[in-house]
């Protein structure tokens, strides 16, 4: 009996010292002590990185206000068209996304930075390479912030408890500032693409840092005309052609002669000799669709009857979502674009389902006896036949690319000193590779010929950008920065009030089966709207408005 | 121990690939489920149908739970117990979607296996007195240590694109493709040190002292314990000769009581600053990155509500009537909440201990006993009010509850300094614009009206449609709540009647969002009633629209229009029973036969199937959400139960 009171006693004993109270997280890893040795660090830089290839990010909701958004594209996916006919209200959770990817990056760049700063078991050459990566990427963030939203509220260091989680707005000028010291900083501290380890491929370098940096120099320039300030502009566009200048005379990139290879999947680690930055997208074993690290762009840019072009479960169809407006189309194949090799690889106007052994065609092609006729062209730069699932395919969606640097070159200069030879021989190394095209040289496109005007060399450049860029996402930016002839209005301004008013028929074209003729208009009709000031900028997203008292909604949302 | 399989669906997700009810409600008339031989029709995608019969969904639960204790009498009516009780539940989910369905279209069929675990375990060392001095002081009092422990872990596993489906979840070597697995393992304690003290006099005074302090593991260092005493004092009135004399008084009580308590409920691992993995691309490959999940705090405490309790219990008549009243106050204060936090900030939630909420309310209870001979009636009723209000909360004046996807993203709900917590907050539409010159002399609108189009309400004033034109549409909380039971049996016949209501509360009725707002854009059904009474021209209807081509229904604004005042009366069940006599048939010693249904008859204006739903009732901040719900079954059953 004492011997079991006792060895009761003892059981209690043992049971109530081994109730400690301290928590203990099994799941997840602890922010403080993750870091234990250079190997760790990539981990985390690869965190900050994640949420561009994301569902919220340039995998699929970015695209919405970038591609959709638009004045090339005819949308017909009812989540997505709203971006295009402009009927988009504040409160759209797909304009949210955008928002929360950026600042997730910002979040999380800053933790990691401020974790590397004070570390005293990283190695100072992996703190310097990787601090300007996280420089980069919040460079990044903020420049489509302030471009996206215009001044939004700038954070510098990771959110914790006792910070004010209502901040107010800061001005374009105070972001464009942060953003370029960081771009700067990035420009510094990255390892330029020759030397970046292939394990490191992808990734933000010092080439990456110029390119944007010229781009934002350029835009911020842009910014400061449509305010009235041509001296800061002048300062703008000065740092504009030099990163650009920095960037050709690098040699670390090239034009690829072929336009076409630039998309294909099979050799797209090649086309980083041309790219400089880009979002990358590889099919994912690891998880489906949606949630995938896959790209969705072939699948939604695609004809639905076109088999084989993407890895829709589904017969490799594509979702059709998205297409060509034909006035766009017309614009590149006629005239200075006539037999451009460009629009061959970009547009799409005739395909045939293997399946059904049906061809289909597009405006403008006249058709044969037992083809199927469909009223929109569609982008044909992404294809992957090799996907996983739709929504799961290896296609970058490419950031920036040398030959946009050439076009900021150009266009800096113009913006400077007016079409001196500088801009011309920049902007016809385009034309020059063009005309390259798949091996078998071309006439056409000539190079620009000179004698324009500075606001006519604008307009070209503008034009020029929207063939080259067609499907990349650049379109929204350029016409919200870019002004038309008459150095006021922006170019989307301008689509508005005058270039759509001027339509002689405001439908889509509908095609005449008896006489085989094309009637109707060269344009989606829901695109057909009045100019409202709101169509420069999207609105702050309702979630943010919501939670923040201090968050003031932009003119016109 | 016990076992337990069901057939799962998901009913509250707005996702059609998903969820059944939105899936039915939302296909275009159109399409028919059906093809011209009776098959599922499984070329229309989304078919609800597909779901119901095609996807596999099977969820088995096996729990087991065991008690043991041991008690050593030290001295007479001194003594000493162990209590220990374990908790061991394991449930397994598989489903498998098969081509036809949405899911298994788009992936090639899909399978899911998964599995999630939990032990918990209680151990109580309690030292108990019970002595009666002079026959009339009686004390009773325990003190005490307890421990109690929650362990939770859990795996699951995707797998996609199968070459048939004949297989279904069995045979995930068959996928071409398998996701990574989703772990998680979580642990959390509470220690708590306790003693109470009861005396009474005489059985006319009752009073009881109790005193713990608690530690919590999720809390933070150096504000784990928290001490939480109460007093109750009870006068049995009854006892008292100059009520005793009243012999229509079997029972008279009066009672009141103060206390403390303490709510430890906050996500495990809040104080802590976590990396969670997602994936990223780089060199072309999928790689692992980690990235911030949580934002640490390390101030958590303990949210404290202080209770104060007055109440009576009055039996009369020989136990024929019997009626009990309650009164209570509680301040509840830090309240432990996940508060929704701009994402400029790179997170949208923070757990913290934020402001303060008043709940009062009464509460009745009325037994009657009309006929207790052969005939037998009883018949008891309740009725329940509330009322709760935010008294406090901290730096901010009101924060937004989480976004609702059926509701074109937008949070729903509000916290706002003295209104309920979790009230709705929206837009005002009042009425419909009929013709141009209304729309040019009303507000401005961004979502530029035309006739036929929704008039917003202005509720600012400032000549503008606005995020600021929002406020408090509807409470989702009752007025006050009663049920009603009857009882009548003769001889071994028994019926029982069970009638509830609760009045006043309102619902948002998520489904309209999509189904009244008589929009083409988007793929979906709009309701007839709509339908019928859309607006035409000019005064044909001045609460439906006009069909426009737009994708986004309400201009993704919510407004009062979808929210319905859901009071509801229910006939909740009715059971008739027969019991033979004892011993009526040899070696039957009891034999019972019953039949019974619930839910028969709801009175109620509410538009939707239930008005008694809540599509994410274990979210204070998503009260009152009807967005796809499965609706309570109407059910008849029918037993036996015999004893040998």
């Amino acid at each position: 009996m004492n011997i079991k009171k006792f060895t009761l006693a003892a059981c209690l004993l043992i049971m109530m010292a081994s109730c400690s109270l301290e928590e203990t997280i099994y799941d997840n890893a602890l922010s403080e002590t993750f870091i234990k040795s250079d190997a760790d660090v990539a981990f985390q830089l690869n965190g900050v990185y994640s949420f561009f290839t994301t569902f919220g990010g340039y995998k699929s909701n970015l695209n919405y206000p970038l591609i959709y958004g638009g004045d090339d594209v005819a949308v017909t996916g009812g989540i997505q068209r709203p971006f295009t006919d402009r009927t988009l209200p504040a409160s759209n959770v797909y304009h949210a996304t955008p928002w929360t990817t950026y600042y997730n990056t910002i979040n999380n760049a800053n933790a990691l930075i401020e974790t590397l700063e004070t570390s005293t078991v990283v190695s100072e050459n992996i703190k310097r390479q990787s601090i300007g990566e996280l420089y980069f990427l919040r460079a990044f963030s903020y420049f489509n912030l302030v471009r996206f939203y215009g001044g939004v509220p700038i954070r510098t260091n990771s959110t914790k408890g006792n910070s004010d989680f209502y901040p107010s707005r800061n001005t374009i000028d105070e972001v464009y500032t942060l953003i370029l010291e960081d771009f700067k900083k990035a420009s510094e501290q990255c390892n330029p693409y020759s030397k970046q380890p292939s394990a490191e491929f992808g990734r933000a370098t010092k080439g990456a840092a110029q390119a944007l940096l010229a781009s934002a120099y350029l835009t911020y320039g842009n910014y400061h005309d449509l305010n009235n300030k041509p001296d800061l502009a002048t300062t703008a566009y000065q740092s504009a052609r030099s990163y650009a200048d920095s960037v050709i005379i690098s040699n670390e990139y090239t034009l690829i002669d072929d336009y076409a290879d630039l998309w294909d999947v099979a050799q797209e680690k090649n086309a980083y000799r041309e790219v400089i930055f880009g979002i990358q997208h590889t099919r994912d074993a690891l998880a489906a669709s949606a949630s995938s690290r896959g790209s969705e762009l072939a699948y939604y840019l695609q004809p639905n009857t076109r088999d084989g072009i993407c890895g829709n479960v589904t017969n490799g169809v594509g979702a059709g979502t998205m297409r060509i407006q034909p006035w766009f189309y017309d614009m590149y194949n006629t005239g200075e674009y006539a037999n451009d090799y460009r629009s061959e690889v970009s547009f799409l106007t005739t395909w045939k389902n293997t399946l059904t052994n049906r061809t289909y065609i597009t405006y403008p092609r006249i058709k044969q006896a037992a083809e199927s006729v469909e009223q929109y062209p569609y982008i044909d730069k992404y294809q992957d036949p090799n996907g996983y699932q739709a929504r799961n395919n290896e296609n970058d969606l490419f950031i920036t690319r040398l030959s946009e640097v050439y076009l900021i070159k150009a266009e800096a200069e113009n913006e400077l000193n007016g079409p001196t030879a500088i801009a011309y021989q920049a902007f016809n190394k385009l034309r020059e590779r063009a005309r390259k095209a798949d091996g078998t040289p071309r006439k056409m496109p000539e190079d620009l010929a000179a004698g324009l005007t500075k606001e006519e060399f604008r307009l070209k450049i503008y034009d020029e950008r929207g063939l080259e860029f067609v499907g990349e996402g650049l379109r929204w930016f350029d016409s919200v920065r870019m002004r038309y002839l008459d150095n006021k209005r922006t170019m989307v301004q301008y689509r508005y009030e005058e270039f759509y008013p001027k339509m002689a028929v405001k439908t889509a074209p509908s095609y005449n089966a008896t006489t085989n003729v094309w009637g109707g208009g060269r344009i989606q009709p829901l695109n057909v709207v009045a100019f409202s000031p709101k169509f420069l900028i999207w609105a702050i997203p309702s979630s943010e408005i919501d939670a923040n008292p201090q968050m003031k909604q932009n003119i016109g949302w | 121990m016990s076992r337990n399989k069901a057939a799962m669906q998901s009913s509250n997700r707005d996702d059609v690939s998903t969820s059944v009810v939105h899936g039915a409600l939302r296909s275009r008339p159109m399409v028919t489920p059906f093809t011209a031989d009776d098959e599922i029709d499984q070329s229309y995608l989304g078919n609800p149908l597909t779901l119901v019969n095609l996807a596999d969904d099977q969820n088995k639960v096996t729990s087991v739970l065991a008690n043991l204790f041991a008690e050593y009498t030290i001295l007479k009516g001194f003594s000493f117990r162990v209590n220990g009780g374990v908790n061991n539940s394991a449930s397994n989910r598989d489903f498998y979607h098969p081509r036809g369905t949405t899911l298994g279209n788009l992936e090639g069929g899909y399978a899911y296996k998964g599995n999630t675990g939990s032990f918990n375990y209680l151990t109580e060392y309690t030292l108990n007195l019970n002595r009666t001095f002079n026959k009339k002081h009686r004390f009773n009092a325990v003190a005490g240590y307890t421990w109690q422990e929650w362990n939770r872990n859990s795996f699951g596993l995707s797998a996609l694109n199968f070459p048939n489906d004949n297989q279904l979840y069995y045979n995930f070597a068959g996928a071409n493709s398998i996701s990574k697995p989703r772990t998680s393992t979580q642990q959390w304690a509470l220690s708590s040190f306790l003693g109470r003290l009861n005396y009474s006099f005489d059985n006319k005074y009752l009073f009881t002292f109790t005193g713990r302090t608690d530690g919590s593991t999720r809390l933070a260092q150096g504000n784990k314990w928290a001490f939480f005493p109460s007093v109750a004092a009870g006068w049995n009135l009854h006892n008292e000769s100059f009520i005793k004399s009243l012999s229509y008084i079997s029972e008279l009580k009066l009672r009141a009581s103060y206390g403390l308590s303490g709510n430890q409920a906050i996500a495990v691992g809040a104080t802590k600053a976590t990396l969670g993995t997602t994936n990223t691309v780089v060199n072309e490959s999928v790689q692992t990155g980690y990235v911030l999940s949580n934002m640490a705090n390390d101030k958590l405490h303990w949210e404290t509500t202080k209770q104060t309790n007055i109440g009576m219990d009055l039996t009369l008549f020989s136990n024929k009537l019997d009626f009990e009243f309650n009164y209570y106050k509680k301040n509840s204060v830090d309240l432990l909440i996940a508060l929704v936090i701009p994402p400029s900030n790179g997170f949208t939630r923070y757990n913290t201990n934020l402001g303060s909420v008043e709940n009062h309310g009464f509460e009745f209870d009325l037994g009657v006993k009309p006929l207790t001979g052969s005939i037998k009636w009883d018949i008891s009723g309740n009725l329940s009010i509330n009322r709760n209000k935010i008294v406090n909360l901290g730096s901010v004046q009101s924060f937004v509850g989480p976004s609702f996807q059926a509701v074109g993203g937008q949070s729903l709900h509000i916290a706002q300094i003295g209104n309920p917590i979790g009230s709705f907050y929206g837009y005002r539409i009042n009425g419909i614009y009929q013709n141009q010159e209304e729309i040019n002399n009303g507000p401005k609108d961004s979502s530029t009206p035309k006739p036929g189009g929704f008039k917003y309400t202005d509720i600012n004033g400032d000549g503008n449609i606005s995020a600021e034109d929002r406020e408090i549409i509807g409470n989702p909380y009752p007025d006050f709540i009663f049920g009603l039971t009857n009882n009548v049996s003769w001889k071994g016949l028994t019926m029982s009647v069970f009638v509830q209501g609760s009045v006043g509360q309102d619902v948002i009725n998520a489904n309209r969002f999509y189904l009244d707002a008589l929009t083409r854009g988007i793929q979906t059904n709009v309701s007839k009633e709509a339908y019928d009474n859309r607006w035409t021209g000019e005064g044909t209807s001045n609460y439906y629209p006009a069909p426009t081509s737009s994708s986004t229904p309400f201009n993704s604004r919510f407004t009062d229009f979808i929210v319905e005042d859901a009071t509801f009366v229910r006939l909740k069940s009715v059971t008739f029973s027969y019991g033979f006599p004892p011993q009526a048939i040899p070696h039957i010693r009891t034999l019972k036969l019953f039949v019974s249904a619930s839910n028969l008859l709801t009175l109620t204006k509410y538009k939707g199937y239930d008005p008694e739903i809540s599509s994410k009732a274990d979210n204070s901040m998503m009260p009152g959400v009807d967005s796809g719900s499965i609706p309570q079954y109407r059910t008849f059953s029918a037993g036996i139960s015999v004893g040998f």
